[in-house]
């Protein structure tokens, strides 16, 4: 909350403290550890009203009592913020004491200052709803849409069929699972016996009549991965999975550093000397079917979702999109000398070669349509934007988040929403919607210094194109050898739907453009 | 068992007149409902109003006019001695509900609950009845300092014999309230202070909410979010947020911590393989470890990631208001630990 | 003249800062400034001056939830105890405590207490402290005439007596139990006389009086520092502000505070007293007011200036000494 005391800047801080010339808010005062809000009912003063002290300023309703509002400064009234019948909660702004001499300006860029408090939406936050939760057993609430459903495998069967007929069941006891359950199996809960507590419905209930009915039972979950065993083994002060973990990795605990708790010498402490010893530490790629020497310890990495993820997307592209490429090299000097000028021009700009080139892709994308496209194995849909997805390497993997309609942004507004979608990447804030999709691809491994790639095709795009490092070369230009800096292109483009003459005439076309940057800043 | 409301008639109460509702249908029904405690008319031998609170928080505001002081009780500061005639009450034809103005206080008549109260039946051969509501403010977010805003249903949920209901919006709160004192057994009803203000439609005609039938607020199948209290209204936000990600939560309210729903959360987490806790006690010994440990040993098999668990830090309630923002569960701290044990 | 001039002019600037100190609070509470719930106890400063001027840092007290009187009357830094009850990193608790929370053990203050009754076993376990060293230091509790009625309180009461503590027990009745009356809450007629039955000497005094107050006090004192146990003193007094500010005290009687802030407020029965003895002059105590006035600004703008805790850092330290 706002200090109710603001000094204004303008004064000195001498002036501090006794009765001097200070805009003071009204607030909606707290009677009672009950009370959150007020209801406005009259004004005892009007704008431009002379305040003193202790005067009354208005009253205010609340469940219990009206009571009055005092003034606690003396000044004019110099602004009402709240009208009678408002409602409003503790803390919010009803008005505003200040003397005469501080401007009318001063007293608007306070309120301004307090308009975005939250407190003062007193109905939306006081009155803000918590949906009823209904017993269960009246009125299961229906999935959420976005939520998918179960498996549709389980329409009702024949065999099923004794057990679908009945009478409406929603005040049959059961379950919330149980009869989200009964429902995708089309199981009536009048043909089941309850045996849960107070006689409800349970899933095993029901699963148990599915299976004596002879239908067979849906969405088992997946085999639970198995907590792996623990590594293990001394006299130095260490923990239990330390110590086992040193005679395992043969470490001497007397080597190892005691980071841990109380002192102790903890299992990273251990595989850290063991680093050091150059015992091998467990290795995360899961990269032979060889049985690793006795001495030796592996570790079992779980896929994450997202490492799932981005196994099957890739394997399916790579597998099912013939893949072949087309390299060029592009001389950037005058797209550097360009960046330069911008960033050294525009203090709100920080625009990197990637920024360059996807603005290129965006334009090469419109004067060549038949790249800016999507497939699906069966359908070619062609886009009117190019939705541009820049690849982004995060802890979890790699994630390509879209920026649409990227040929109608300009270049600093694009490079700084790359930016703002790289960022929001890494912290995982980013919505479905903003990295599903897209047109065409860029993937820029140019910043580790990489001369050139290959890369695989994103589904459902049609196209990637890989960008390495721009470094000084010697090349021949009108019969001489001079030194330019140059970059290598490679553009992967799914055969089934690009040709080759469609895949060169686009990277000649964004040679061009990179070449020659003042034709993508207009 | 549920007695549902017939005349279908309701309105948008808050989570206080809800309580107040359930107490005044309940002392209407049945002489023998008194309620004690602390200020709960308030002005007691004073020249201004009676009823001047209606206890501190306003919800047993209008009780005393209407049934007196006979059977509205100010009591003086002296925890042990309403708890223990509550209890002595409840073994003798009356049926009371006590207030503990902030739950916190159960330090100073603790003997009253555990040592007394909850083992009567069981000490003496199943001859006693105890029919005593404690009614009682918990959780943090007042700015009420270490003294005043503890989540300790964790001590009272691990005695044998005391029912712990926690009820997280106003349709619950009438329910479970009504079905407090009609049962036979002492009950722990135990209110967020944070949720007094909070509206839902609530039927007007009395009616019950079983124990140990916990609610589902949102439905899914990714992942299994067990919250209680304050801490259902979180949950359901951070689940909504990730719906939009396309992740579905299923959402458990055990509504009733003892007896605990463990057949629903089981089977939810069988659906799922995914379970998060989240609890605004502290995390050792909690009922957020307690509902783990459940999960860990009879649900093993269905779990595909580790168990998390969302509570309060081992630390008392922080007065500083920056401090106990971080010190209460967050919608963010939720979705996090969803995302986390998707993997995601 | 039985008091010296310097005396006197310490116990009213000590009452005086803590009236002021009260006033900002309920001006800043309602402002915003101030989190959570604050009892002032304006209104009762002539007891918490009393009972606490002439101990010693060494002396241990014991508070209540209305303890920001207490604090300032033995000594504790209001600009520490105002960060404190803001809330700020720089309080007299780290911001932790909050204004039912402030302790300055160097100060022989071991702490407001929200617990209704808390504060006086923990007193007898200072003043067994006291008495097992052979120091000649004492303890004393404060408590209302609402905690009076609490178990922990009456236990202490006989436990005092038995062990023979040094420990006062100071009563401030002021008529209310948070909003019940204190003639309603207490079965006896007189406070005063059931501390009595517990086997130590107990004294009733007004409490708007501070010379009455002192008096009583100091016997009791002499008692503790002699080694001749416990005392009890109930001192009546008026709390001039609600349970909890805030608090819209619809059970007090028409007029009832008007009529006090007339008739029974102990600032001016003090500043009557000792003009009327010719004991000082209006002018030395006028300069106090405006200094005070100045002292509890400051330590306004301080506490708002100062800065918040760091999750980070402070959420977790001091759970343990080591663990």
């Amino acid at each position: 909350m706002c200090p109710a005391l603001i000094v204004l800047s303008t004064l000195s801080e001498t002036y501090w403290g006794l009765n001097m010339s200070v805009i003071t808010a009204i607030n909606m005062p707290k009677w009672g550890m009950e009370m959150s809000e007020g209801v406005i009912s009259v004004w005892h003063l009007n704008i431009g009203d002379p305040v003193i002290e202790g005067a009354d300023l208005l009253d205010v309703e609340t469940s219990k009592i009206i009571n009055t509002i005092t003034a606690s400064h003396a000044g004019n009234l110099r602004a009402i913020t709240a009208n009678p019948g408002d409602t409003l909660n503790v803390g919010a702004l009803l008005g505003v004491i200040a003397s005469n001499d501080v401007s009318e300006e001063d007293i608007q860029v306070f309120i301004a200052s307090r308009s975005n408090d939250t407190s003062n939406h007193a109905t939306e936050s006081a009155a803000q709803e918590l949906a009823p939760v209904a017993r269960q057993d009246a009125e299961a609430k229906p999935l959420a849409p976005s939520s998918p459903t179960l498996t549709a495998a389980s329409t009702p069967t024949t065999s099923l069929g004794s057990l679908a007929l009945g009478e409406d069941d929603s005040s049959v006891g059961a379950t919330v699972v149980a009869r989200r359950l009964a429902k995708d199996y089309g199981v009536n809960l009048n043909n089941l016996n309850g045996t849960g507590r107070h006689n409800r419905v349970t899933k095993a209930d029901l699963e148990q009549a599915v299976l004596a009915a002879g239908g067979q039972l849906i969405g088992q979950s997946d085999s639970a991965e198995r907590p792996r065993p623990a590594a293990d083994d001394s006299q130095v002060k260490a923990t239990a999975v330390a110590r086992r973990l040193a005679k395992d990795l043969k470490v001497n605990l007397l080597d190892c550093r005691a980071s841990g708790d109380r002192g102790r010498v903890c299992k990273a402490d251990v595989e850290a000397q063991a680093a050091r010893q150059q015992t091998p530490v467990p290795s995360t790629t899961g990269q032979s079917h060889i049985e690793p020497p006795a001495e030796l310890q592996t570790e079992i990495i779980a896929m994450s979702g997202m490492r799932k993820t981005i196994a099957r997307r890739l394997q399916e592209s790579k597998q099912t999109a013939p893949h072949f490429r087309v390299n060029t090299d592009v001389c950037i000097d005058n797209l550097l000398a360009t960046r330069k000028l911008i960033n050294a021009s525009n203090r709100q700009a920080k625009v990197s070669v990637n920024d360059f080139i996807v603005k290129a892709c965006a334009s090469a994308l419109q004067k060549i349509p038949s790249m800016n496209i999507q497939f699906d194995g069966e359908n070619i849909t062609r886009f009117q934007h190019a939705d541009i997805s820049v690849a982004v390497a995060i802890d979890e993997g790699l994630i390509t988040p879209i920026v649409k309609a990227s040929e109608t942004k300009g270049l600093v507004a694009l490079s700084n929403e790359i930016r703002d979608l790289a960022t929001r990447a890494k912290i995982g804030r980013l919505s479905a919607e903003e990295f599903q999709g897209g047109t065409f691809c860029v993937s820029n491994l140019g910043m580790f210094g990489v001369k050139s790639f290959d890369a695989i095709i994103n589904p459902p795009q049609a196209a990637i194109l890989a960008v390495g490092t721009g470094e000084p070369c010697a090349v021949v230009r009108n019969g001489e050898l001079t030194v330019a800096t140059m970059m290598s292109l490679s553009l992967s483009s799914d055969h089934r739907v690009i040709d080759g003459a469609l895949a060169a005439e686009f990277m000649s076309c964004l040679k061009g453009l990179l070449e020659q940057p003042a034709t993508i800043l207009g | 068992m549920t007695t549902t409301p017939t005349s279908g008639t309701s309105s948008l109460k808050t989570y206080r007149e809800a309580i107040n509702d359930a107490l005044r249908q309940e002392m209407r029904r049945d002489p023998t409902v008194i309620i004690l405690g602390e200020e709960v008319s308030g002005g007691a031998g004073c020249a201004g109003q009676d009823d001047a609170y209606g206890g501190v928080f306003g919800v047993t505001k209008g009780l005393m006019p209407e049934f007196g002081r006979e059977r509205v009780i100010d009591t003086p500061i002296s925890e042990s001695a309403i708890i223990g005639a509550a209890a002595g009450a409840a073994n003798n034809g009356l049926r009371p509900v006590a207030e503990l103005m902030f739950f916190d206080f159960i330090g100073v008549c603790f003997d009253q609950i555990f040592n007394q109260a909850a083992k009567f039946r069981y000490m003496f051969g199943g001859k006693a009845r105890t029919p005593m509501v404690i009614r009682g403010t918990v959780g943090a977010g007042w700015r009420a300092g270490a003294q005043h805003s503890n989540m300790l249903h964790p001590v009272v949920t691990h005695i044998p014999g005391l029912k712990v209901v926690m009820p997280s919006n106003a349709y619950d709160a009438k329910g479970l309230l009504i079905q407090a004192i009609r049962d036979d057994d002492p009950v722990l009803f135990l209110e967020h202070k944070i949720m007094y203000d909070l509206k839902c439609e609530v039927p007007d005609e009395p009616y019950t909410i079983p124990f140990g039938e916990a609610a589902f607020p949102r439905q899914g199948t990714d992942v299994t979010i067990v919250a209680i209290s304050n801490m259902v209204t979180r949950a359901i936000e951070a689940a909504d947020l990730l719906a939009k990600e396309g992740i579905s939560c299923d959402v458990i309210d055990p509504r009733t911590v003892s007896p605990l729903d463990e057949e629903s959360i089981l089977e939810s987490v069988e659906v799922t393989g995914r379970l998060v806790i989240v609890d605004e006690a502290h995390e050792r010994c909690s009922l957020a470890a307690d509902i783990s440990s459940i999960v860990a040993e009879k649900g093993f098999s269905s779990l595909r990631a580790p168990i998390r668990k969302v509570t309060a830090p081992h630390a008392p309630v922080p007065f500083s208001p920056v401090l106990e923002d971080a010190y209460v569960p967050s919608v963010d701290r939720i979705v996090n630990a969803v995302r986390d044990v998707l993997g995601a | 003249m039985p008091y010296q001039p310097e005396f006197l002019l310490r116990v009213y600037r000590t009452m005086k800062t803590i009236r002021i100190f009260e006033e900002r609070c309920i001006k800043e509470f309602e402002g915003g400034n101030i989190p959570g719930f604050v009892h002032a106890s304006n209104g009762q400063e002539a007891i918490a001056v009393a009972a606490c001027i002439d101990l010693t840092y060494k002396d241990i007290i014991g508070s209540t939830h209305r303890g920001h009187g207490h604090c300032i009357a033995k000594g504790c830094d209001v600009i520490g105890m105002m960060k404190e009850i803001m809330g700020k990193a720089t309080g007299l608790c780290k911001g932790k405590g909050g204004s039912m929370h402030i302790a300055d053990f160097d100060k022989g203050m071991i702490g407001a207490n929200a617990i209704v009754g808390g504060g006086p076993p923990l007193c007898n376990g200072a003043a067994l402290g006291a008495k097992t060293r052979g120091t000649k230091d004492i303890a004393m509790s404060f408590s209302g005439d609402g905690s009076a009625n609490q178990g922990t309180v009456l236990e202490a009461l006989n436990f005092a007596a038995v062990l023979k503590l040094p420990h006062v027990f100071i009563f401030e009745n002021n008529g209310y139990g948070e909003g019940t009356s204190a003639n309603y809450a207490l079965g006896c007629d007189s406070l005063a006389e059931r501390n009595g039955a517990f086997g130590m000497p107990s004294e009733y005094v007004d409490g708007t009086d501070f010379f009455a107050t002192y008096e009583a006090c100091q016997r009791a004192i002499q008692r503790a520092r002699q080694g001749e146990g416990p005392s009890s003193i109930e001192a009546e007094t008026v709390r001039f502000d609600g349970h909890f500010i805030g608090d819209p005290q619809l059970y007090r009687g028409k007029n009832e505070i008007a009529d006090a802030k007339v008739n029974r407020d102990c600032l001016t029965l003090f500043r009557n007293r000792v003009l009327a003895e010719s004991w000082l002059q209006a002018p030395d105590m006028d300069a106090i007011d405006e200094e005070v006035e100045l002292l509890i600004a400051s330590a306004v703008q301080e506490g708002l200036n100062a800065p918040d805790p760091d999750p980070a850092i402070d959420l977790m330290a001091d759970v343990y000494c080591s663990y």
